[in-house]
């Protein structure tokens, strides 16, 4: 038994209770915060590779036990508990969003005296539900931790007090209310036609032709599923209230939103992927949101004069990148999604903490307000500056491995457009950022610049350093992921 | 005096007025730039129908050159549909679950 693997789950829940028990009390909560958050990219690092059977229900020892009518049968190789998978491709995500996740909380008490509990119970209860919802074999399990995920959401833009945050927050709650039931009867569907809501159990189940893979109830399931999974990660039609969602939270909340947003992304994906890739034009389908993802965020993203929503926009367009990734279908372009997925976890982190700290000092978004602030901290808008290079997909970044892998996987598979489109829309992202920092920083300061704060708080410096050097790092060995990617997305296909 | 302060009101709102005006430098090249985007990915999606149907594709082009040409410019009508307006994020959500299941449910029958 390896027992790790829940506790990446346990563990965050119950920090999530205990820091909001203790809320007001803010030596305490800090001290349970810090090292909690500390503790959950150690634990992914030390796990050891393994599967848990939740209940003990491992089919292999139970099937010794069955009655004798059973035993052939396609029940009989079905798991019938909850089962948590943990590889390498799990422990690189769940280490990177621990990581993310412990920089946004030091951000928060170095920019806020008095922290708020339920803030900070919002925060770890979403991390549980993300690790789960990358551990879990199991879609219905999934999306349980989805909606679990998507309610912390809205409380972290509930808690985080910026303008129009609550009206944000009920726009996202009501088109929830379309997404997540979509996907549930999806689910159901899949449910009703196989009897299973194991992944192994449904792949078993279609691949040896005990149902019709064709069955309506299981094509119907697909096209809900993949609703649900536009919902679950942001792509349109869904991308317009996801880049609002991140742009009215605190900048640390958007750090971690963005992260959650692309573990569900990969968590539904990869499922999606492993039980629907037979389905005629499955590539296709994803292929044009991928392209509606990159076109529209990102044009969105040119026009936009309030920094944050600007970010939030370039964030979802480079989901866009991941599923053009997952879309092209082929291994090299898998493994090229799945580095992409985790180079954005840390690029817009990256950008959501330096450039919030624009917004700390000036309490304002609006470029047309801002300038010069170079001058405030040029290290700061230096790293940015870098961040926004990593982005882009500028060498030696992490970007720019991932893109290059990505375009290289396009033009491998004969899809010439499909590079062209993401080296375009690559230098349009360069462009959108180089005006945004020019404007913000290297303008001339307007004379009514008001100043909140004097200088930014150093914990916040140094967590925009660590995600700078993490960029770097797998910039120039990019192996250090890659040699994890390439042979799941193998096995994947 | 009294004249002369009023006039000097009159033009400081006038320039406070001008100042609001949204056409600036990065405004236009942002929506140059959100422009050509849309074009080229338009295009080239269009293209991309070619692994799916020639004759799609063929035209599908034809049918974007004109949308385009007849439309242009394209960003600002688009960025009015994108805005945080409830009915118009439902609208579309709607459409494309709509569309989603009919394509996929229907579509494959046709494979």
């Amino acid at each position: 038994m390896n027992y790790l693997i829940p506790l990446m789950v346990v563990i965050p829940i119950l920090a999530a209770l205990i820091v909001n028990i203790f809320g007001g009390k803010d030596k305490t909560v800090k001290a349970i915060s810090i090292v909690v958050a500390i503790a959950i990219p150690i634990i992914a690092i030390i796990a050891a590779v393994g599967i848990q059977y939740f209940g003990g229900h491992d089919p292999a020892l139970l099937a010794s036990s069955l009655p004798s009518n059973l035993v052939g049968t396609l029940v009989a190789s079905y798991n019938t508990g909850i089962v948590y998978v943990f590889e390498n491709i799990e422990r690189i995500f769940i280490f990177l969003m621990g990581i993310v996740a412990f920089l946004a909380v030091l951000t928060y008490f170095s920019e806020k005296k008095e922290v708020s509990g339920p803030y900070l119970y919002l925060i770890f209860m979403g991390i549980a539900s993300v690790t789960a919802l990358m551990l879990s074999n199991d879609i219905f399990n999934m999306y349980v931790f989805f909606e679990i995920t998507a309610l912390t959401q809205v409380g972290i833009i509930i808690a985080s007090s910026t303008e129009d945050n609550y009206e944000i927050a009920l726009k996202y709650l009501i088109l929830g209310a379309i997404g997540g039931p979509m996907l549930l009867l999806g689910i159901g569907f899949i449910l009703g036609t196989i009897g299973s809501v194991n992944i192994n159990d449904i792949i078993f189940a279609i691949s040896n032709n005990y149902v019709n893979p064709y069955a309506p109830s299981l094509v119907i399931g697909f096209a809900l599923i993949l609703f649900g999974w536009l919902y679950s990660a942001g792509l349109p039609p869904f991308h317009t209230i996801k880049s609002a969602v991140y742009s009215k939270a605190r900048p640390n909340g958007s750090a971690i939103l963005q992260g959650f947003s692309v573990l569900c992304m990969l968590a539904f994906g990869i499922a999606m992927y492993k039980i629907f890739a037979y389905i005629p034009y499955f590539n296709t389908a994803i292929i044009v949101f991928a392209i509606l993802a990159m076109a529209l965020s990102i044009a969105m993203s040119a026009m936009e004069v309030d920094f944050r929503r600007m970010i939030a926009f370039l964030a979802v367009g480079e989901l866009g990148f991941i599923a053009l990734g997952f879309g092209i279908g082929t291994q090299y372009s898998i493994a090229a999604a799945l580095f992409q997925a985790a180079n954005e976890i840390v690029i817009t982190a990256l950008l959501f903490i330096g450039f919030g700290t624009v917004y700390y000092l000036t309490k304002t978004s609006d470029t047309r307000k801002l300038g010069g602030l170079i001058a405030v901290d040029s290290k700061m808008a230096i790293m940015v500056l870098l961040g926004g290079f990593a982005l882009a997909g500028v060498p030696p970044f992490n970007g720019f491995q991932s893109k290059l892998m990505l375009v290289q996987a396009a033009l491998d598979a004969g899809y010439t457009e499909l590079a062209i489109l993401a080296i375009i829309v690559s230098v349009v992202i360069f462009f959108t950022f180089v005006k945004a920092f020019h404007t913000v920083y290297l303008q001339p300061k307007p004379k009514d610049l008001k100043f909140a704060h004097d200088k930014i708080p150093k914990a916040t410096v140094f967590s925009v350093a660590v995600l700078l050097i993490i960029c770097l790092a797998l910039g120039i060995f990019p192996n250090i992921v890659t040699d994890v990617f390439i042979p799941f997305a193998g096995g994947l296909i | 005096m009294a004249l002369y302060q009023k006039f000097l009101e009159s033009v400081k709102g006038l320039k406070s007025s001008l100042s609001k005006d949204p056409t600036t430098m990065d405004n236009v090249s942002g929506a140059i730039a959100a422009e050509f985007l849309i074009f080229v990915s338009l295009i080239l999606a269009a293209l991309f129908l070619r692994h799916v149907s020639v004759v799609a594709s063929i035209v599908v082009v034809l049918l974007v050159a004109v949308l385009f040409f007849t439309n242009m410019p394209l960003a600002g009508k688009i960025k009015s549909e994108q805005s945080d307006s409830l009915e118009k994020m439902t609208f579309y959500i709607v459409i494309v679950l709509g569309i989603l299941v009919a394509v996929i449910y229907w579509g494959l029958k046709y494979v």
